[in-house]
């Protein structure tokens, strides 16, 4: 396709709206509300009529089909229209259906998607020509294009959730290698949680490992009790609703380091309680030392912390802080978190 | 060892043992002017990590063949010292750390063998007892068939009555070295672990029989031999396994031929989680109980490391109370819960390994 002779070059026309008939291959936009649409083109008139390639013995919509819905539902009987000069190839149709949209306004994720996907479709090994994706406006990588371009495969319910941004792009790479039931699940996990990249992240890490730990799967897991009573609860507040799965995720993915934490909390309780001195244990109970920290704003208020270290220090619970059976290290404490 | 493509250095190309060994394997041979080039090709694959295992670079080392086992100051190192004969492996385990190890990975094969001979010998004749191997970057015994360095080594070493040799291995290759006359200054080793983990996570090692059993006649071709149990996997039910495994050594060997024992629960740098991950799909050998080393490598929380270490040893120890069995990279707490008793109570580890070799290898202080 050289740059000789541009494939846009189109003419205007008044055509009867029934001799229009939509292509949904080379649908990109994903909003299908007109209402808006329509009262803008009722009061203003439409200022960018749709694009149309002569087909067979109809006219096919190309770009502007949301416009041609407006128009529709208004009950307008003619249309005007843009008709490329020279037939234009499938291909030459895809190239200009992504250029429309991708040169009028930011695309978003399933929009990008639509696009790559139209492009790859058109092309004559299935490869997206960089140069020509450039040009219609689509920009990224052919490995980022390629992504893309897989999440056209995804279930609606996903591709929804990924248009309102409930699902970030890495995570919804993720839902597209998956069955499409989990991905479903998770798609309206996140739609509830409306949490961020890292948070999506750990949750479907943290999923992904148990399945294939416990030998189940993402939706089995999902369906636990505990689990689904979280994320089903439609009326909780979504940061408290993130707060506790994350906190039940890592309670089954890790539970002999989260028992101990426990069991840690447990002792300190046990301890005399002293507002300014915080006892920390080894990270992850993997090393010996232990770290206390002393916050004061005054020499008195230091001093008075001393006798609060003294009273903790003497405590006769203090040592079991160093012993094996508070560190987990107990038989009976190993044979069930 | 299943290769399709040797690279030779060019400036080593007209060495007898580059031409023996092409002529061994007589596949594709290509002379490169750089490892460059090697790594090029290596990269180009679909799967790197796979692809280094199916191509042998015959290099020389330009550095040091003698290295000081990488062992850090949180956790108690065997102070074995490396000789770097070569690197990756033809084998494909799931944890394998060589994996992550080498950018890109790619079996490699020094031939510069008199510089190595030169390096060795200054380490003779140091006035110390030494322990050295050469399964730290490889299995030591893969190269069999196709190199003659082990045979060399073993001849080496027992020429001197101060070091030992450990070769480790996963394989059964000790036909050729059970004739040689080791003077008990070779140690053979195999890596073991349970049958279940072989199957699920080792590709083309040995079976643990035949592990055994080729460890049984070595030892009765009066070489010392050693278990490794590392890495030992900690999963639901894994342990009955590992506990299969040790009364089978002991149906298999004398204790009195056993040098060491060594356990050492799975633990890598996080760059292998993603490598176990995309190579071996389905395995649920990264989602265990793990949590970040102060060495950085993940680890298993360490009351499970404890507790699998507490059973093996006692199982251990009911067998072959005499046998030395240490922990492999574990701290002070480890040892006193798991074994109940702290290196430094014995000289350290180091002095224990020696004192054992010098027991069981018949070496001289
Ligand atoms: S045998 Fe050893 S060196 Fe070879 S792949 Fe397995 S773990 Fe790695």
């Amino acid at each position: 396709m050289g740059s000789e002779t541009p494939i846009a070059a189109v003419a205007s026309a008044r055509v009867p709206i029934e001799a229009i008939e939509e292509d949904g291959r080379f649908r990109i936009s994903t909003g299908n509300d007109v209402a808006d649409l329509a009262a803008s083109i009722d009061r203003i008139g439409l200022l960018h009529p749709p694009l149309v390639v002569r087909g067979k013995d109809r006219l096919r919509l190309i770009s502007g089909f949301r416009r041609f819905a407006a128009c529709r539902a208004l009950n307008w009987r003619e249309l005007p229209v843009r008709v490329p000069e020279k037939e234009p190839s499938l291909r030459e149709c895809a190239l200009l259906a992504v250029a429309e949209n991708a040169w009028s306004r930011p695309l978003n994720l399933i929009e990008q998607a639509r696009a790559a996907s139209l492009l790859a479709s058109f092309s004559p090994d299935g490869r997206i020509d960089l140069e020509e994706a450039r040009a219609a406006g689509l920009r990224g990588s052919g490995e980022f294009l390629k992504r893309i371009a897989a999440l056209c495969g995804t279930p609606q319910a996903v591709q929804e959730a990924i248009v309102d941004e409930s699902v970030c792009f890495w995570t919804a790479c993720e839902l597209a290698d998956m069955p499409a039931p989990e991905a479903e699940m998770l798609a309206e996990v996140f739609r509830r949680l409306k949490t961020g990249l890292n948070v999506q992240r750990e949750i479907l890490t943290r999923l992904r490992e148990i399945a294939l730990r416990e030998g189940s799967s993402i939706a089995q897991v999902l369906e636990s009790p505990a689990i689904r009573k979280i994320w089903d609860d439609r009326d909780g507040d979504p940061n408290q609703k993130t707060r506790a799965l994350r906190s039940l995720l890592r309670q089954r993915r890790y539970p002999f380091l989260s028992a101990a934490e426990d069991r840690f909390r447990a002792l300190l309780r046990e301890l005399p309680a002293a507002a300014g001195l915080r006892l920390q244990p080894p990270r992850d109970f993997e090393g010996t030392r232990f770290s206390l920290q002393l916050e004061f704003e005054s020499p008195q208020e230091a001093l008075s912390l001393r006798e609060k270290l003294d009273c903790l220090l003497g405590h006769p619970r203090f040592r079991d802080l160093f012993e094996g059976k508070s560190r987990g290290y107990e038989e009976d404490a190993l044979s069930r978190p | 060892m299943k290769l399709n493509r040797l690279f030779i250095d060019r400036e080593l190309v007209a060495r007898a043992e580059a031409n023996r060994i092409a002529q061994r394997l007589g596949i594709p041979t290509q002379e490169v002017n750089s490892a460059g080039e090697v790594f090029e090709t290596v990269m180009a694959a679909s799967d790197p990590v796979a692809a280094g295992k199916r191509m042998l670079y015959l290099t020389a080392n330009r550095g040091a063949f003698v290295r000081d086992c990488p062992g850090t100051s949180h956790y108690t190192c065997c102070g074995y010292r490396i000789l770097h004969v070569g690197a990756y492996c033809s084998m494909d385990c799931a944890y394998c750390i060589l994996q992550a190890y080498f950018h890109p990975p790619v079996l490699t094969f020094f031939i510069n063998t008199e510089d190595f001979v030169a390096q060795i010998e200054k380490e003779f004749n140091k006035d110390k007892i030494q322990r050295f191997g050469t399964g730290e970057f490889t299995d030591s015994l893969i190269w069999e068939g196709l190199s003659s360095v082990n045979e060399e080594l073993v001849r080496l070493f027992s020429g001197q009555d101060r070091c030992v040799l450990e070769l480790k291995t996963k394989t059964t290759a000790v036909e050729r070295l059970l004739s040689l006359p080791h003077r008990r200054r070779t140690i053979l080793a195999w890596s073991l672990s349970s049958r279940e983990m072989v199957s699920r996570c080792e590709r083309g090692t040995a079976a643990i029989e035949a592990r055994l059993a080729a460890a049984a006649r070595a030892a009765a071709q009066g070489y010392p031999v050693a278990f490794h149990f590392d890495p030992i996997v900690i999963e639901d039910r894994s342990l009955p396994g590992y506990l299969e495994t040790i009364e089978r050594i002991f149906a298999a060997v004398e204790p009195a031929n056993i040098v060491w024992i060594s356990l050492g629960a799975l633990r890598f740098m996080p760059a292998l989680k993603a490598v176990i991950e995309n190579r071996f799909p389905g395995l649920p050998l990264a989602c265990g109980e793990f949590i970040t080393g102060l060495d950085g490598k993940l680890r298993y929380f360490k009351p499970l490391r404890i507790r699998a270490y507490r059973r093996m040893a006692q199982a251990i120890r009911r067998r072959a109370p005499e046998v030395c069995l240490y922990l492999c990279m574990e701290d002070d707490e480890v040892w006193r819960e798991a074994l109940g008793f702290v290196p430094a109570e014995r000289g350290g580890l180091v002095a224990m390994l020696d004192e054992a070799a010098v027991r069981v290898c018949g070496l001289k202080r």
